[in-house]
Order: C-alpha cells, then sequence, then structure tokens
C-alpha cells in the first residue's frame, strides 16, 4: 500500500513536471514568431525536394534482446502522390525502415539547406541545426508519422529521431526488470514471490540518425544508426549504475543499398526470423518482445527483392552471427512476405505513434548450427546440434483507414506464431530456466584448493543441455502472439485501446531437466494485456496499461494427494508510459 | 483548453494506475489470531506431573497444513568453494542437478556413493502437545503463559527416481534394474528414512536406464518451551534441541476447541521450511494419528478408543509391536495395505491390487514383479534370491 502511494506520488511528480513544461512552453511560444523563416520550409511546401524523416523504431526493448518496429509503405494511395512525393517516398524507404503513411502535400518538414555546393574547394562541413527547440518541433510536423526532423546537408538527406519518455510500473512480485518478456515468475512464499515492486526508467529513450546521400543512378543508398540507454548495467551493480547513469546501446548499425536488381542490408538489424521491423509488432505499452513473441537483432547481411505494387511480394535471404562464438557458421535466415498495400489500417507497433500500414502475411524460418563444449570438466571437443524455427506472421486490418490523421473507428489485427527448438535466444530474455546440469563429483571434492568439478559451456543458457544420457539437446519452443487495437472514434482516433493476448510453451523442458531442477524451470507462460492510449497532441502520447503474466512452472507434489502438479505463478502489473516524439 | 484536456487525460491515468496497483494473494492465508487460553479444560496425560497437558492433531487429508510452494530451485553446490573469478573473466554459469546423483559403484556391484534428491515434503499428520509449567502452581486462575511442548510431525511420500542407461554404464558395469534397486536400496539403509528402493526397466526398454522409486518417511518432530507474548496473541517456540532461533506464531483457539498458528510477519512455523499455517483439532478417534492424548496404540485405536468400539487389531501371540500391527493379518487404520505400507516401514504393498486396503505384502504375492530380481526375491525384498 505505501509502495503504491509512492508510486502515485512518483507519477504525480512527473505529470505536474510535465504539465508544467507544457504549460511553459505555451507561455513562451505566444511571443516568439512562428518560425525560424530562415530554417525551415513553410508548412504547405511540398515534400518532394526533403527527404521525410524514415520511421524509427518506436518499440522499446529489454536490456537482453530488443527490436523495433517500424512501418510498412502505404503505396496504397501511391497513385495519388505526386511525383515528387513519391520520389521522397523512395528515398524514404532508401533510407532503411520503411515509411508509415505520410501527408505527402501538407507534411511540413524542417530543410535546412546547406549552402550551394561548391566546386573547388570542398563545401564547409554540414550547417548545423541553430532552430530553436519550438521551432523544431513545429517545422518537423510529425502529426502523423513519426519521421523524425530532416534537414538536407551537404546533399545529404539527414534525419534526427527518436524519442524521450518515462515508463512507469508497478508489479505484484520481484520477478520482472522493466520488460517482463519472458523471465520466469518467483515463488509465491518467497520474499521476491509475495512483494509488490516499482519501477521507473526512462532507459528506453532513444536517438536515432539516418542519412542518405544523393542517389547514384537508380542506386540509393542510407546508413542508419539507432541507440537507447538499454547498456547492460555494470558488474559493480547498484541501481545509480541501472536506473540513473545508464549506458548508451546500439540498437540499430547498418547500411542499406537498393539496387534494381536487389536490396541489401549489412549491419545490425532486426532478424529476418519473424519478420521483425516489418510492422507486426503488437499495439501494447510493455516493452517488446513481449512473452511468446519473436524480437531479436543481430549483425547480418541481408538480400532481398521486391517485386509488385499493389500487391508486393517480398523474398529474403540472410546471414546473421552466429548464436555461439565458436559455432563456426552463421545463422541462416530466409523468408517471404506478401503485402497487400491497398487494403490499409491504422497499426501501432508497440507505443510508438500509430501510422497506417498495409495487409502483410509472412513466412520466416531460421536454421543455425551449434558446436557446444563436450559435457566434461575441461573439454576439448565439441558436441554439434541443429537448431531451426518457422514463423508466420500476419497484420490484418479487420476495419481499415487510410489517413493516419483520421484513423477513428479503425480496428487492426496483428498476429505471430512461431515454433522452433534451439531458438530460445530469439525471444527477449527466454530460458524458461533451463540450465546445464552440474556435473558429477564421483571423487568428492569439496575442498577450495580441489573445488568441485565445473562445465564451462560456451554457448548462453537455455538454448541447449545435455540430458541424463549426457546427449545435447535443444529446447522446444511454441509461441503465439494476437493483438488487437481499436481507434475510438474520438478527435480522428487519438484515443485508442489495445488488447494482446500471448503465450510460449515447452515440450520439452521438463524432461531435459534433473527432476532436482524442476523447480527452477517454467513449461508454459501466458500474458494478457489491456492498454488505453491517448495523444495529447501530435507528439505526446501517454499509455495506461494492465498486464498479466502466468506461468506454469515445474512441477511439485501435491501436499494433499502425493501425486505431481503443476505450480501456478502470476504476476499483475500495472503501467503508466509518457512519451514525446521527435 | 488544450493543456486542461492533457490534465484530465493525465489524472485518470494516475487514477487507474493506483486502482490497478495489486499484489499477489499468499499462498497460505494466514489463520485467525484472536489468541485464547492455550490450557483451557486441559487434563494431565503426558507428563503426569499434576500440572494439564492439551494436544492438537493436524492432517494433510484434511489440508490442515498449509505449506508454501516447496520444489523451489536448486543451489548450485557445485558453484560454492569455486575459486573467485578475476574481473574481466565469465563467471561460471549456474547449474542444475547431476542427473546421476553422483552414483558411483564398485566392481562387485555394490553402491559407493549415491545422493538421493530429498526436497522439503509436505507434512502427512503431525500432533502438537502443550504442557503447563511450573507458573501454573502459582496462578490458580489458569492462566498459564508457558509451558513445555512436543511437536510430534509424520512426512511420508514416494518418490520416483531416474537413472540414464550412461549413469549406470559409466563405470563399465551394466546392472539389471532389480539388482541396481537391491544395491541402492542396501546402500542406503544407513538411511533411516528411506524405504522400499526398487528400481525397474522403463516402458519403453530402447531409452535404457532404470526407472526407481522410493519411499521417504519421516518420523519426528520437535520439543522445546513455548511462551504466550503480552499481547496474547502471539507465541514463542523455542527449540531444545538445535537451539534454533524462537519460532514466532500467531494463535488463535477456536470455540470448538481447535487450534490456528500462522507463522508471525510470514516466518515458517516452527522453523520449519515452507510451513505457515496450521489448523488443528483437538484429537478423535478418527484424525489418522495416533493421539498421546488419547492414549491411543495404533492411529485411531487402542486407549480412549477401544471405548468406542476401536480397539487395536488382534495380536498374534508372538507381536510385540504396539498395536500389533504388521503381522496380524489385517488391513490396520495404520497401515497401506494387509501388513504393509504406512506403519509398516519398509514393507511394500503390492501395487497390482485395485483396492489398496487389500494389497498384501509385494514380496509375498507369488510372482516376480519388475523390481523383483526372481520370485518375491531380491530388489526391495527381504529375501535374496538363489544365485
Amino acid at each position: 500500500m505505501t509502495t503504491a502511494r509512492t508510486l502515485t506520488i512518483l507519477t504525480c511528480v512527473a505529470a505536474s513536471a510535465m504539465l508544467g513544461s507544457s504549460a511553459e512552453a505555451k507561455k513562451k511560444k505566444k511571443p516568439e514568431p512562428a518560425a525560424a523563416p530562415a530554417t525551415e520550409a513553410p508548412a504547405t511546401e511540398e515534400a518532394g525536394s526533403i527527404a521525410p524523416g524514415s520511421a524509427p523504431d518506436k518499440s522499446p526493448d529489454s536490456a537482453a534482446s530488443s527490436g523495433s518496429s517500424s512501418e510498412t509503405s502505404s503505396a496504397a494511395d501511391r497513385s495519388e502522390k505526386s511525383e515528387k512525393a513519391e520520389k521522397a517516398e523512395k528515398a524514404w524507404e532508401a533510407a532503411g525502415d520503411e515509411p508509415a503513411h505520410v501527408e505527402k502535400t501538407t507534411k511540413p518538414a524542417l530543410k535546412m539547406e546547406a549552402p550551394p555546393p561548391a566546386e573547388a574547394p570542398p563545401p564547409p562541413p554540414p550547417p548545423v541545426v541553430v532552430a530553436s527547440a519550438t521551432s523544431l518541433r513545429k517545422a518537423s510536423g510529425n502529426a502523423d508519422s513519426p519521421e523524425g526532423v530532416t534537414w538536407k546537408a551537404s546533399g545529404w538527406d539527414v534525419t534526427l529521431y527518436g524519442y524521450a519518455g518515462v515508463n512507469i510500473m508497478q508489479d505484484s512480485t520481484q520477478s520482472f526488470g522493466t520488460a517482463s518478456s519472458n523471465t520466469i515468475i518467483q515463488h509465491l512464499g518467497t520474499p521476491r514471490g509475495n512483494n509488490l515492486q516499482a519501477q521507473a526508467t526512462a532507459r528506453d529513450s532513444r536517438i536515432g540518425l539516418r542519412l542518405a546521400p544523393p542517389q547514384l543512378g537508380s542506386v540509393r543508398a542510407s546508413v542508419n544508426i539507432e541507440t537507447d540507454f538499454n547498456a547492460p548495467p555494470p558488474i559493480e551493480y547498484t541501481e545509480a549504475n541501472s536506473v540513473t547513469n545508464a549506458g548508451l546501446r546500439m540498437r540499430h548499425y547498418y547500411m542499406k543499398v537498393e539496387t534494381p536488381v536487389v536490396d541489401f542490408i549489412a549491419g545490425q538489424y532486426h532478424d529476418l526470423f519473424g519478420w521483425g521491423g516489418k510492422g507486426f509488432y503488437p499495439s501494447t505499452l510493455a516493452f517488446l518482445g513481449i512473452t511468446g513473441e519473436i524480437y531479436h537483432r543481430k549483425p547480418q547481411v541481408r538480400l532481398s527483392k521486391t517485386v509488385g505494387s499493389d500487391v508486393e511480394l517480398e523474398v529474403a535471404v540472410a546471414a546473421l552471427a552466429p548464436v555461439q562464438k565458436s559455432g563456426g557458421y552463421p545463422d541462416v535466415e530466409a523468408g517471404i512476405r506478401l503485402g497487400v498495400n491497398k487494403w490499409t489500417g491504422a497499426r501501432q507497433q508497440a507505443y510508438g505513434q500509430p501510422g497506417i500500414g498495409a495487409l502483410g502475411i509472412g513466412v520466416s524460418g531460421i536454421g543455425r548450427h551449434f558446436e557446444v563444449a563436450n559435457f566434461i570438466e575441461n573439454p576439448s571437443t565439441t558436441v554439434p546440434g541443429t537448431g531451426w524455427g518457422v514463423a508466420g506472421n500476419v497484420f490484418i486490418p479487420v476495419i481499415p483507414a487510410t489517413s493516419a490523421k483520421d484513423r477513428g473507428n479503425a480496428l487492426s489485427l496483428t498476429g505471430e506464431y512461431s515454433i522452433g527448438t534451439g531458438i530460445s535466444d530469439m525471444y527477449s530474455d527466454l530460458t524458461g530456466g533451463l540450465l546445464f546440469p552440474a556435473l558429477g563429483n564421483p571423487m568428492d571434492r569439496m575442498d577450495p584448493t580441489n573445488p568441485p568439478p565445473v562445465y564451462t559451456p560456451n554457448i548462453d543458457s537455455g538454448i541447449v543441455t545435455f540430458d541424463g544420457d549426457r546427449r545435447l539437446r535443444t529446447a522446444n519452443w511454441q509461441g503465439f502472439v494476437a493483438n488487437l487495437q481499436y481507434y475510438l472514434p474520438i478527435a480522428g482516433g487519438k484515443v485508442w485501446i489495445a488488447a494482446t493476448h500471448s503465450e510460449i510453451k515447452s515440450t520439452n523442458i521438463q524432461s531435459i531437466t534433473p527432476m532436482a531442477g524442476w523447480g527452477g524451470i517454467y513449461t508454459h507462460s501466458w500474458y494478457n494485456d489491456g492498454t488505453l492510449f491517448v495523444a495529447i497532441t501530435d507528439q505526446i502520447q501517454v499509455g495506461v496499461a494492465f498486464q498479466r503474466t502466468h506461468q506454469w512452472l515445474g512441477p511439485e507434489f501435491n501436499p494433499a494427494t502425493g501425486l505431481l502438479r503443476s505450480v501456478p505463478a502470476t504476476n499483475y502489473r500495472s503501467e503508466l508510459g509518457m512519451h514525446m516524439f521527435f | 483548453m488544450k493543456t486542461r484536456h492533457a490534465a484530465s487525460a493525465l489524472l485518470v491515468s494516475l487514477a487507474i494506475v493506483g486502482l490497478f496497483g495489486c499484489k499477489n494473494e499468499q499462498l497460505c492465508k494466514p489463520l485467525g489470531a484472536c489468541g485464547g487460553s492455550l490450557l483451557a479444560n486441559a487434563t494431565d496425560f503426558a507428563k503426569k506431573d499434576g500440572l494439564p497437558d492439551r494436544s492438537w492433531t493436524v492432517t494433510a487429508a484434511t489440508e490442515g497444513a498449509c505449506q508454501d510452494q516447496l520444489q523451489l530451485p536448486p543451489t548450485t553446490v557445485s558453484l560454492a568453494r569455486q575459486p573467485p573469478s578475476l574481473s574481466t573473466q565469465r563467471p561460471q554459469d549456474p547449474a542444475t542437478a547431476d542427473w546421476c546423483g553422483n552414483l558411483v559403484l564398485k566392481s562387485t556391484g555394490e553402491v559407493k556413493e549415491f545422493i538421493v534428491y530429498a526436497p522439503p515434503l509436505p507434512l502427512k499428520v503431525g500432533e502438537l502437545t502443550v504442557s503447563a509449567d511450573y507458573d501454573f502452581a502459582t496462578n490458580p486462575t489458569g492462566a498459564t503463559t508457558r509451558g513445555t511442548y512436543v511437536l510430534q510431525t509424520t512426512i511420508d511420500q514416494t518418490r520416483d527416481l531416474v537413472l540414464s542407461e550412461s549413469c549406470i554404464t559409466a563405470q563399465g558395469l551394466r546392472l539389471s534394474c532389480p539388482t541396481l534397486g537391491r544395491r541402492l536400496g542396501e546402500f542406503l539403509a544407513a538411511e533411516a528414512n528411506i524405504y522400499n528402493m526398487r528400481c525397474q526397466d522403463p516402458d519403453d526398454k530402447a531409452q535404457g536406464g532404470c526407472v526407481c522409486k522410493f519411499d521417504l518417511s519421516f518420523i519426528g518432530g520437535q520439543s522445546g518451551r513455548w511462551a504466550t507474548q503480552e499481547n496474547g496473541t502471539q507465541i514463542q517456540f523455542f527449540e531444545n534441541v538445535s537451539y534454533s532461533p524462537a519460532a514466532l506464531a500467531d494463535y488463535c483457539v477456536n470455540g470448538d476447541g481447535s487450534l490456528d498458528l500462522t507463522g508471525s510477519n510470514e516466518t515458517p512455523l516452527f522453523n520449519q521450511k515452507g510451513l505457515r499455517t496450521m489448523h488443528m483439532t483437538t484429537p478423535s478417534c478418527s484424525d489418522g494419528v495416533q493421539s498421546l492424548e488419547l492414549g491411543e496404540t495404533g492411529i485411531d485405536c487402542g486407549g480412549a478408543c477401544t471405548a468406542q468400539g476401536k480397539p487395536c487389531g488382534t495380536c498374534l501371540p508372538n507381536d510385540t509391536a504396539p498395536g500389533c500391527a504388521c503381522r496380524n493379518g489385517v488391513h490396520d487404520d495404520n497401515e497401506v495395505g494387509i501388513d504393509c505400507g504406512g506403519a509398516c516401514l519398509g514393507v511394500l504393498c503390492d501395487p497390482s491390487v485395485a483396492d489398496p486396503k487389500q494389497a498384501k505384502p509385494a514380496c509375498a504375492n507369488g510372482r516376480q514383479d519388475p523390481w523383483e530380481e526372481g520370485v518375491d526375491c531380491g530388489g526391495p525384498c527381504p529375501t535374496l534370491c538363489n544365485p
């Protein structure tokens, strides 16, 4: 109760601070000129002359595994666009993620023209943005898509995007960090299982930069870097290190080249498995990935080819960094995606800004090879193993919408089903409690100078283990995610609700864990949430959510019957999130 | 106007967050803490010292005792004595348990070493007897606030054990599963709480290894001193043997004479791991407990129960055991079958009989069970098979 009161006070302080600053901004805004004429484009200027900012990933994530969202191409209204707008969209696509809905004719964007190209000597360095915060906000005008702030510098399109915000949550157990994801819930009867936990974090605040050089013939290139503050805390762990002095973390660092023949991505980006970043993430205030959701990024080289316009088909294949550094072979992923660009609906990814997305269906797969150190004390050999997974994704605009500015009464569904073995790292923080078994100690070594034998694995826990016959076994998992988002017919859909059901279960984690370890595993986890979002202004969003995670822990004997039974564990989380996007 | 809307939205959000804040319900809900006199209507049956005694019983069958989830994740024993890792070195990963329980076989087939996994187990039955102390003599009102206590508990459960093929063959021997069961039983004979170790081939023989079962029975308890606290709703239980810290319990003597005990501040009752609450009733001849207060000589028989038509079983001439059980040829209340199981420790009942109460000892059923090396011999049977 005391904690709840503290949380309320915390949120009140945060709210008053926010309201106070808005009021202050309003006061300041009055005498200020409407815009800085020298540095920004007029509101009615056609977007063709600039590169609209790309849709940044707005999905927050956990420290261990993460990803982001993006918006798929809104080619549905392509025929209505001016040639310049289409050109701009191409440039946007070239820049990395696909764009959200763009109001091409009225889209204001900060345009900071660089000095005219000089012949010789080379041009001076790109100009620095000098506009005030107010003018930047006004100029960016990203009312319906998170396109960031874009300007031209030395002929390059430079886009700065991101958001600042805070997530405040209270849990009924002390099981989770800021992301609940797939972590095991603490048992009732333990201090962590019995007591409340309140957290507040701004570590998911994000900043991204996208740079696109002038198009060279029909080849478009861009580079994208994106960071947040979810770097793992240092070993000398303190709350200050973890919460206040959070470190910068690399999310996306990649280059993208589009040619008439094939598109090419090199760098760290969403996995192709699960079609990350292609508009299949659920709308939720929870940090992605939620229970059972594929959500992963890796350094990779990806080739893809998209054909079609109204109905587009994308085929892609990627080679990624292996799951273990001594794996010997890269992970391989492949996928095929169908988009119906004339069938669009409102779409929010995690708690990002809603945009417009086209009906999409994706199928993808992953294959990988392990070389796991032999299960002995000082192994010099490895045991080979194989992991694989298949995933299907859908985004269905049930009640379509064509404009992000008028998305009232729109209803959209996202879904994902995945199955595989040896792929638990594809799901955020998932081990299910699976560990390697302990080595036997037949010599009864207990002396500190001759300690018990220990197995040192060369792969992260939870992906594989050794069974009673010392055979390498991979953990089987099946995940499922369904999400509905409905935009109320209020103020053009600026108030909306979202609901999620997801689950993940393993068919073999119990059989590959020694009985003594059953108390540390779960076999099935179930997640539900409901969220209310309000777009207070075009840039500021507030969300309130209630989330329930229920797990079936490893079985124990029922005291009354003496029979095995699964032990239930539940965590309830209430969450408030406030974010301002740029 | 816009600011006002924003403020309203935020306030609504905050209110919702405040409302949603919730806490998990305890698995074991605390029982009453009304206090009361422990020794009201007590008689001198235990210590025979002229001071009153009183007892209560509890059984798992009536869910009288509530214990928290018992099977917690294991502590990684193998990491306990490792040298500290360097700051730039990845620390050792935690691990679960050894699949083979450190099984070591001698070349003769005898077991040299084996560690049985025995997690905290649920309480089956218990009886708490409290006695008044010398203070009572100086306090004629009977408001006794301290004395001695004895808690007798029984924990009884059949556990599973799976040994893989590689565990058995790792040392160059391949004992048959019934023989392995016998060898393990011989090795564990020193463990007073483990009975009827038996092993058999798994249903799918191709997977190899052995599937074993054994019975864990802990009969014992603790004794010491108790004292009610000044607030009149809590009791301290001090333990005499290990001198562990005093266990504080909230208590309530109900109108029907039953006693509710709850570990104070979520502490375990009697310092027994996971034991949170006990609803204990006054002893009866049908509670499944051999009551000291009723002078029962077996479970729910003899003593005061004889007058209720529950004498203990007919004794054979050379029976000397209390209640004459385990050799009388009939099913007694403290047995699972006929002269087997339950109080007949180490005598396995024939599981193939549908009605457990009609089951006879498995080692006398005239056929070779899967865990026996011959007909009614070897494995868990007391009789060795002829070589």
